[in-house]
């Protein structure tokens, strides 16, 4: 196949795959047998076009006109290639996971719910290759929207009212600033087409560049840099695999890599780093600081992940306020690292609630005996996430180190370091009190020998592998990330490698 | 840093198999003995190593410090046997399979890696204890150690423009990491918290590794002989208050730490040897006395038959020539002498004597008052023993590692030593120590408010006395009934040689501590 066709099938193989699983509704293994050779599928389609990726001829594909100068085109650069490759790489898993914890939890509307699954990574698949800012939006939207029946996928009061509230700051985010900042781009520059070096330069002064910036960075909702970050831990009433969706494999992913992308393609990377990122990162930095602290505060373990994911991200957008090609890398590789550990630790946290209905941290004391693997995975994807080597987690914290040290921002430097700390302080403990905590004698779930089905510490292997697998994920990130530097290089200007 | 860590990681590293082997004995969902897992791991580790006929990657000093990593984990293995505690063993012998790849790392990312692995390993070995205390110790410990590292990764981030701000994040890190003062606290807890177990594993690794990564990165800094001076003197003075067996021996670690990090500081290639000598034979002592305190400490305080002979040997160990601790020790002396700093010499002689007295001397005095605990078991005694044979032939033997170790065999440094030793002896072991007991109860009967600080340092001068006081009891065994105490030694060898009895048992003792007589004064 062509590199256009490969794109295409990325794109439409998912879509395809939702109107099987909606037809096969009534055969449980056979719609889960759909979305799974769809995952594969997917996989490899990504990874040929990963594979035979040549910046001379890729293609450009011309959709549809909407409106004269607002074309719907698809184009492959590496950036979005490394985006597609993390959402496709993990659809897979993830469904693997879902089937075991789904069926655990004897879940309604599982229909719906493998489908609006496909659904999602179709519209991740489409904001990956967009070729232009105005199919990026029209994909952007369509995964808040395919994604709001994930979310409420429950439909208890409390599932539908944080619904609301995510499909409410989405919107309203992409509506206003976003919207604003895309047509404002337009009018300044005569085009929303993905560019190398940017589109701005000179079209639009220092100062208004400054603010059209803001606007970006608050317009893609999806990033939940603060304290537009409400709508992450409201979302937090999705089943567990929804939330490693929206944190890991397409939402908050698809978030930054939408500044990402913006930043490199539309502003360039020079522009941002001569002063015009300065007070994204004064505000992205405070962002990463404060959000760790709340979540030291937060009981409920989802929760503690999702600010964790609100200061985790905030480093990608800090990556791109600061504007050289080293921080544009660990922007990128904070995409890759941060979605192979936050959802080994989704995982876990979801199957310890399979396990034994508990999710809290003040539960789970001592449960850790029986599930060592689950235990072992969630360490490492932990010390992932808190860049500590030989873990992926390490390359982005080190790349932002360099880039900042580069420029001078030693108040920055100790803000990078801090965050390592404060992300052991609320990661840490959640290990220590299950594996090394003491159950409390008041909790009369606590006690051994409690086989009731419920909380018997019975974990269906499909929930347990995959969370071993992306842990082990993290670890072969550590040495494989020099080869993502050198695939998105020449993209992001990044000359020697650090 | 990427073309580093390709070189670094082109190769395994060697102690993969002990990392292999700890993942395993941590995770294998089937009921299996961890510590049967574990001497797998260190006999392939050993193996790959030094067997199978690759490229040495070690230099004979760092070689040998690997072999005793190696020994350290066989007998925290053969000790833990006794009581199972299978986390502790898991991170243990992660831990030293990753020294051993920190030991043998060539650059800066390298070492980075290994440390943290090893960070977060002992930390693990800590929280195994499984009290609230161990649990706080062992976050705490986890922090720090991590602040550490990331202020190496600072450090080789800005490394880059090759600044000197650079090299003093790295410094700072080191050092952190090798409990120097004023950040040496979360050394104290933690060891104090792990479990008996835990304890043998953790007093080898983390430390020791820093140190040598200080000898390679910063040898000759001059402010490092005053740090290393001044950490060995202020940590040695707890050494004699401190009634919990295991922080008093934490105190003692810490402060033979001070001398390394001051041979580091002087950083003369005698000196430099001096301090990797010494490194490699205060893991064999180190852990040597915390297996006898774990062994206490498991019977609830009381001595079984046949841990005292160890708890002797134990101290003779830490600085008696012709074993272990000795041979470092004097060559750091010599060193200092040969550079001018003579008084700096009789610092560390000093401070050595200290701690032979009060890590060594006053546990066997004040610790095995109450007997009656449980038969020592066969593992445990064999652990204790593979660590004293260690010591044996690394005084032994250990002149062969370095040409600068010849130095430890002149006149001087053995006699010095030799009355050193004698001095700590005496007040530990005579009447001496008890005329300078004073109650430290007695304070109590003034009834006059003081600031707590006041009654501190007044019990603290009552428990010098006190300390002065325990040199005394053992020497009734050592200089009273010495033959008694030899014979009581070798026989407790024995019972867990075993070849053909008890009568041969003494007869091979006697024989090996000959020899090793022979040889190292000969």
């Amino acid at each position: 196949m062509t590199t256009a066709d490969l794109m295409l099938t990325a794109i439409l193989l998912p879509l395809a795959a939702a109107l099987l699983i909606a037809l096969a509704g009534r055969s449980p293994n056979l719609r889960e047998a759909v979305t799974l050779a769809a995952a594969a599928g997917l996989a490899f389609t990504v990874w040929q076009l990963i594979a035979g990726f040549d910046a001379g001829t890729a293609p450009t594909i011309a959709l549809a006109q909407i409106l004269p100068g607002f074309t719907l085109m698809l184009r492959a650069e590496p950036i979005g290639l490394v985006f597609a490759g993390v959402a496709a790489g993990l659809w897979g898993l993830n469904s693997l996971y879902s089937i075991g914890y789904m069926r655990a939890e004897h879940a309604p509307r599982q229909t719906r719910f493998y489908a609006c699954f496909a659904l999602a990574l179709s519209a991740a698949m489409a904001i990956a290759m967009a070729g232009n800012l105005a199919t990026l939006f029209v994909a952007y939207e369509a995964l808040t929207l395919v994604t709001y029946p994930l979310v409420v996928h429950w439909q208890t009061e409390g599932a539908i009212a944080g619904a609301r509230r995510y499909l409410a700051y989405l919107l309203a985010t992409s509506l206003v600033p976003f919207l604003g900042a895309i047509l404002w781009t337009w009018s300044a520059a005569g085009t929303l087409d993905f560019t190398a070096g940017g589109i701005l330069d000179g079209k639009l002064g220092d100062g208004a560049l400054t603010v059209l910036l803001l606007l970006f960075a608050y317009g893609v909702g999806k990033a939940a840099l603060m304290p537009l970050h409400g709508w992450l831990p409201a979302a937090m009433v999705a089943p567990t695999p929804v939330s490693a969706l929206l944190h890991a494999v397409a939402v908050v992913k698809a978030g930054v890599f939408t500044l990402l992308k913006i930043a490199v393609y539309i502003f360039g990377i020079d522009v941002i780093g001569r002063g015009v990122g300065d007070v994204l990162i004064v505000i992205a930095a405070a962002s990463v600081i404060a959000a760790s602290v709340i979540a030291m505060t937060r009981d409920d373990l989802k929760a503690r992940l999702a600010y964790s994911t609100v200061a985790q991200l905030a480093m990608v957008t800090l990556a791109v306020a600061i504007g050289s090609p080293l921080a544009i890398a660990a922007g990128i590789l904070q995409l890759v690292m941060h979605a192979f550990g936050k959802i080994t630790l989704f995982f876990g946290a979801g199957a310890i609630q399979v396990a034994t209905h508990k999710k809290k941290l003040s539960e789970i004391a001592g449960i850790g005996a029986k599930l060592p693997l689950l235990m072992a995975s969630f360490l490492v994807g932990a010390l992932s996430v808190a860049g500590l080597p030989p873990l992926g987690g390490m390359w982005p914290k080190f790349l932002l180190l360099e880039a900042a040290s580069a420029r001078d921002l030693y108040l920055l430097i100790g803000c990078l370091g801090l965050s390592t700390l404060l992300t052991l302080g609320y990661l840490a403990p959640i290990f220590i009190t299950a594996v090394f905590g003491k159950p409390g004698a008041e909790d009369p779930h606590a006690l051994p020998h409690d086989d009731h089905g419920h909380g018997s510490g019975h974990l269906p292997l499909l929930a347990l592998i995959p969370p071993v697998v992306t842990a082990l994920g993290c670890l072969v990130l550590f040495v494989a990330a020099p080869a993502i530097l050198r695939f998105v290089a020449p993209a992001i200007g990044l000359g020697v490698l650090p | 840093m990427t073309e580093a860590l390709a070189l670094d990681l082109a190769l395994l590293p060697p102690g993969w198999p002990l990392v292999l082997a700890g993942l395993l004995a941590g995770l294998l969902p089937i009921p299996i003995a961890a510590r049967n897992v574990g001497f797998l791991g260190l006999l392939a580790s050993l193996w790959l190593m030094f067997m199978a006929g690759g490229a040495p990657v070690l230099e004979p000093l760092d070689a040998a410090l690997a072999i005793a990593f190696h020994l350290v984990a066989g007998a925290g293995l053969m000790f833990a046997a006794a009581h199972e505690d299978r986390i502790a063993i898991a991170a243990g012998l992660v831990a030293t399979g990753a020294a051993c790849a920190a030991l043998a790392s060539r650059s800066l990312a390298g070492l980075m890696i290994w440390t943290e692995v090893i960070a977060i390993a002992s930390a693990l070995i800590v929280m195994a204890g499984g009290t609230q205390a161990a649990i706080r110790a062992g976050l705490a410990y986890l922090l720090l150690q991590v602040l550490a590292g990331v202020l190496l990764l600072v450090g080789i981030a800005l490394g880059s423009d090759g600044t000197v701000t650079a090299g003093a994040f790295v410094l700072l890190a080191l050092l952190i990491k090798a409990a120097a003062p004023p950040v040496h606290g979360w050394l104290i807890h933690a060891y104090a918290a792990a479990s008996p177990t835990g304890s043998i594993f953790l007093s080898a690794f983390a430390t020791k590794v820093a140190v040598i990564a200080l000898a390679r990165l910063f040898p000759g800094e001059p402010a490092l002989i005053w740090l290393g001076l001044a950490m060995a003197v202020l940590a040695v003075i707890p050494t004699l208050f401190e009634s919990d067996w295991r922080r008093l021996l934490t105190w003692a670690v810490v402060s033979q730490l001070g001398v390394m990090i001051a041979g580091i500081g002087l950083g003369t290639a005698e000196a430099l040897d001096g301090v990797r000598l010494l490194a490699i034979g205060h893991v064999v002592y180190a852990t040597l006395l915390f297996v006898v305190a774990g062994a206490l400490e498991m019977r609830g305080g009381k001595a079984p038959a046949g841990l005292r002979p160890f708890a002797l040997l134990a101290a003779l160990t830490i600085g008696l020539p012709g074993l272990a601790g000795y041979l470092g020790k004097a060559v750091i002396g010599e060193a200092l002498i040969d550079a001018g700093l003579g008084w700096a010499d009789i610092v560390i002689v000093v401070v050595g004597a200290v701690v032979f007295a009060t890590a060594g001397l006053r546990p066997l005095v004040e610790k095995f008052g109450t007997p009656g605990g449980e038969r020592l078991s066969l593992r445990e005694g064999a652990a204790a023993l593979l660590l004293v044979l260690a010591g044996l032939a690394l005084g032994s033997f250990g002149g062969a590692l370095s040409p600068q170790a010849e130095a430890a065999f002149h006149a001087t440094p053995l006699i010095v030593q030799g009355i050193a030793l004698a001095a700590a002896a005496l007040v530990m072991l005579t009447p001496v120590r008890r005329l300078l007991r004073q109650r430290p109860g007695a304070l109590g009967a003034l009834a006059v408010p003081m600031p707590s600080w006041v009654i501190g340092a007044v019990q603290g001068f009552g428990r010098v006395g006190a300390a002065l006081d325990a040199i005394g009891g053992a020497a009734a065994g050592l200089i009273g009934g010495g033959g008694r105490l030899v014979g009581h030694a070798a026989v407790g060898l024995a019972r867990y040689v075993s070849i053909g009895g008890v009568g041969d048992g003494v007869l091979w003792t006697l024989t090996v501590l000959t020899i090793v007589l022979i040889v190292s004064f000969g």
